[in-house]
């Protein structure tokens, strides 16, 4: 009974065999390419069940499919989006970096220009009650000689051909 | 319808599309030729243009170092602050805006308000290198008004930083508002220090707005080179020090001194006084002379004289100036004439005060003549018929051999700008035109103009055993990771007279400095040689004065070559003897101690030295007292206790051998004070009587060894307060009235 208001496949120009209100023309020659008619096929009850989940299917691999597009197409701009957003991040970063690096340049300077020579001087003579080096504050080395090892006593190692020797 | 008319139509139909198709694509085909070959690079721009974003990025400009690797110039990023007028609308809003960047970027109002005025103009600038806090707070102004983000803008600028300010500053220049040097070293190498700009190209979508990295192209910035000066801070610090305290107590109008070191031809320190600011350098930087300039009504009379005040402050007085040497030349003569065998040493002289050629009688500054003497002696006096008589005996073509050798005839080619250069019978005698007369006057350094480089790159030659060498400022160039990309080598230009005679002129301007007019400028422990000139500005008038000094030190084996010129001296004393040799003597004591020279001292120079104070505290009143009186020290103590507590001056510090040590029994004791005395004008005896009779102590600083010998300046200026036992630095100097 599940198949019994089913559509068959019909052939449709049966229906001319009850006849047309229209006036009826000259028969017309048919055309030399006319398309072949179709075979009616009359297809069981199991073929049509086959039928129909293949048609599911097929209408669910494609769905998949789109959904695999879509969600690549979508991951594809959110990556883009993401990569735009880091772009604009790197961006700010970097030019936050030159900003503080200009400023440290700027307070580096300011710093050198508050200990600039003239100040330390004057604020080690003046405040500090400082005085400059005198010549006799100085010891002078005079290191013209060279770097020199003088070995304290002790253990003197010889090589075996100096020990070797000792004994002739 | 009828066969026949049905193709015809159908013909039709074909013919109607293909016209349409030959027109179509015709046009096609034009516009597709049009686009690419015949306007091609046009509509490339265009696309270009319109899909790409192309930015400069700036390239930072090279820093610049002393000697040892201290920054002295920097650039950094800093900004434009501008407006858009035509966008104002209202005069409350000009108002607000005028009050707000007036304020914050220390502005006259009125100025920034005319700017604001400016209602036709869509883009003033209000101030250039504005740096980061300030730059903040206008955005932050421009945020809190609504509508002001059209009218306020701000973009990216450059700064360079110089941090001592005017130190140096007529070496090192200055850079313009575009980052491009404009004077000194920054001039000079402006190419090396400005780097290569870079870009960064980005694509750019339909919206105009930047697409990501992978659609850019980036072209890294090159930052300029690095230069490391042979310019010393610490050496440049002595010589600046000391140059301005020779304006001041001279009243000159300038002081300019140069320090060379002796093998290299380095200059080691070049300053000019007064100078002015490098991060303000529009500003006249000498305050009488803007005082001056403010009082001046007239606008344009103002504007020339600013604009003249200014370029005279940039002025490297040391390369870009030219004098007549005066007497220091005679060293030069002394070479030339020692070198060919013409004159020695010993050989005996008559200086009857004047000397006869042709038609001309030239005069020693000591116009009743310095009589019997010899050639040592007579350079010693800086007698001129001397020279004038080992000049003639060279002849002209001989004279002009050696004062082309020297370098006179040339520029030195010191990596400075605008070095002065030498015109023939402008500046001096040419060959074909110095005459008997004219190579007379020049043997004593008259009559024909030297720039100060030019004279201590001749004298140097003479401490440097006779090698000419090319000065120089920059040692070396730098990358941005510090990389050495290149290393100045030092030049020998020749060989100007041999080693022999280099030093037997050593000796003998050693003895001028140690007994002749260069007195002023002996250092004890420190063999000092050198010259002294003094030369008249006869362009300007009879009585206008240069005052120098130029020598070496030690004179045994020389270190570095000092030159110090005194410009119109107004105080009294006029010669280089008098005004530049204690100069020199202050600079060159301070450069051989920080050069860690060890100081030789004579038994003579011995027997003068300070005492050291001995260590009293924790000993016995009488214990100490006895052992400090055995020295020769004066005791004075305070306090009722035994024991010593407290010493001024501590142990250690060396006294003149009657100096004043004061003794506290009770530590915590309140330090006597007293007033400091005026001791300039004071002979050293005299000077010492006073301290110790005031309860101060000196410590003698310059030339003390002759009777005439008087204080110019003490480190404590009179009637201040100082603790009893203090030790004030007096220095001394002769009066050498001769023109030397």
């Amino acid at each position: 009974m599940a198949y019994a208001n089913r559509t068959e496949a019909v052939d449709m120009r049966k229906s001319n065999q009850y006849g047309s209100a229209a006036p009826k023309r000259a028969p017309q020659t048919a055309p030399k390419h006319a398309a072949p008619r179709p075979k009616v096929v009359k297809k069981t009850k199991a073929e049509l069940r086959a039928e129909e989940r293949r048609s599911a299917s097929k209408a669910i691999k494609a769905l998949a499919i789109c959904a695999v597009f879509f969600t690549f197409i979508a991951f594809q701009i959110f990556s883009q989006v993401k990569v735009d957003e880091l772009d604009r991040q790197i961006d700010s970063v970097n030019s936050e970096i030159e900003v503080v690096e200009s400023e440290n340049t700027r307070l580096s300077m300011e710093i050198d220009s508050t200990i600039s020579l003239d100040k330390v001087d004057s604020y080690a003579q003046n405040v500090l009650g400082m005085v400059k080096v005198e010549n006799y504050q100085v010891s002078y080395i005079d290191l013209s000689g060279g770097d020199a090892v003088i070995q304290s006593g002790g253990k003197v190692h010889q090589s075996l051909w100096e020990t070797i020797k000792m004994y002739f | 319808m009828p066969k026949a008319k049905r193709n015809q139509l159908k013909n039709r139909a074909i013919i109607a599309l293909l016209f349409t198709c030959i027109l179509g694509f015709g046009a096609g085909a034009y516009g597709l030729v049009n686009v690419g070959l015949i306007n091609g690079e046009k509509y490339k721009l265009k696309a270009e243009s319109q899909q790409l974003s192309d930015t400069t990025v700036t390239a930072l400009r090279g820093t610049i170092y002393d000697a040892n690797m201290n920054v002295l110039a920097q650039s950094a990023d800093a900004w434009k602050i501008w407006i858009n007028p035509s966008k104002i609308s209202s005069d409350e809003d000009r108002q607000t805006i005028a009050q707000e960047l007036s304020t914050v970027l220390e502005l006259d109002y009125d100025t920034v308000l005319e700017k604001c005025s400016r209602s036709d103009y869509a883009y003033v600038l209000i101030k250039s290198q504005v740096d980061y806090d300030s730059k903040t707070q206008i955005i932050e102004f421009r945020q809190s008004h609504k509508g002001y983000n059209q009218i306020i803008g701000t973009e990216e600028d450059v700064k360079r930083y110089y941090p001592y300010g005017k130190f140096a500053s007529s070496v090192l220049g200055f850079t313009g508002s575009d980052d491009v040097g404009l004077s000194g070293l920054e001039y000079f190498y402006n190419d090396t220090l400005t780097g290569t700009q870079g870009r960064l190209v980005t694509a750019k979508n339909a919206k105009q707005i930047k697409m990501s990295s992978d659609y850019s192209a980036y072209y890294e910035a090159e930052t300029g080179l690095n230069l490391q000066l042979t310019i010393d801070q610490v050496i440049q610090y002595y010589l600046d020090t000391a140059l301005e305290e020779a304006v001041t107590l001279n009243n000159a109008n300038y002081g300019y001194g140069i320090i060379m070191d002796v093998e290299t031809g380095a200059i080691l320190a070049m300053s000019t006084k007064p100078d002015f600011d490098a991060n303000d350098p529009y500003k006249v930087a000498d305050e009488v002379k803007a005082t001056e300039l403010e009082a001046i009504e007239d606008p344009d009379e103002k504007s020339k004289a600013t604009s003249e005040a200014r370029y005279s402050q940039w002025r490297n007085r040391s390369i870009c100036d030219s004098y007549e040497p005066g007497s220091v030349y005679k060293c030069i003569t002394a070479a030339a004439g020692l070198e060919e065998g013409v004159v020695t040493p010993d050989e005996m002289f008559n200086c009857t005060g004047s000397y006869e050629v042709l038609d001309r009688t030239f005069h020693c500054s000591h116009r009743a003549g310095h009589g019997v003497e010899d050639f040592t002696t007579s350079m010693m006096n800086s007698c001129n018929p001397i020279f004038i008589e080992v000049a003639q005996r060279l002849g002209a073509d001989t004279f002009y051999k050696y004062f082309e050798a020297f370098g006179f005839a040339e520029k030195t080619g010191i990596d400075l700008p605008a070095e002065s250069t030498p015109v023939a019978d402008v500046t001096y005698h040419s060959r074909k035109r110095l005459n008997a007369v004219a190579m007379a006057s020049s043997s004593f350094g008259q009559t024909f103009q030297a720039s100060p480089i030019q004279i201590i790159t001749a004298i140097n030659a003479i401490a440097n055993d006779g090698k000419l060498m090319q000065p120089y400022v920059v040692g070396s160039m730098l990358d941005s990771e510090g990389n050495k990309v290149f290393e100045t080598k030092p030049i020998q230009k020749r060989q100007v007279i041999s080693k022999e005679t280099a030093d037997i002129l050593k000796v003998m301007m050693e003895k001028v400095v140690s007994g002749g007019t260069a007195k002023n400028a002996y250092v004890p422990g420190y063999r000092v040689a050198g010259k002294t000139g003094t030369s008249q500005k006869l362009t300007i008038g009879e009585n206008i004065y240069i005052a120098s000094f130029c020598g070496f030190a030690p004179a045994d084996n020389p270190r570095i070559s000092a030159l110090i010129v005194v410009d119109e001296p107004k105080n009294g004393s006029i010669t280089g003897g008098s005004v530049a040799g204690p100069v020199a003597a202050e600079v060159i004591t301070n450069v051989m101690k920080y050069l860690n020279v060890e100081p030789q001292y004579t038994d003579d120079e011995l027997a003068k030295l300070d005492v050291k104070t001995a260590k009293a505290v924790g000993k016995t009143v009488a214990e100490a007292k006895k052992e400090l009186e055995s020295t020769g020290f004066t005791v004075k103590v305070i306090g009722n206790g035994d024991t010593v507590a407290k010493q001024v001056p501590a142990a250690g510090q060396t006294l003149p051998k009657n100096g004043l040590v004061v003794l506290y029994t009770d530590k915590d004791a309140e330090p006597q004070t007293v007033i400091v005395p005026d001791l300039t004008g004071l002979t050293v005896a005299e000077a010492n009587n006073t301290a110790i009779a005031c309860g101060l102590n000196i410590r003698r600083v310059g030339y003390t060894s002759a009777a005439n010998v008087t204080a110019y300046k003490q480190n404590v200026d009179s009637g201040s307060d100082a603790q009893m036992g203090t030790v004030i630095t007096v220095s001394f100097r002769t009066e050498i009235n001769e023109e030397d």
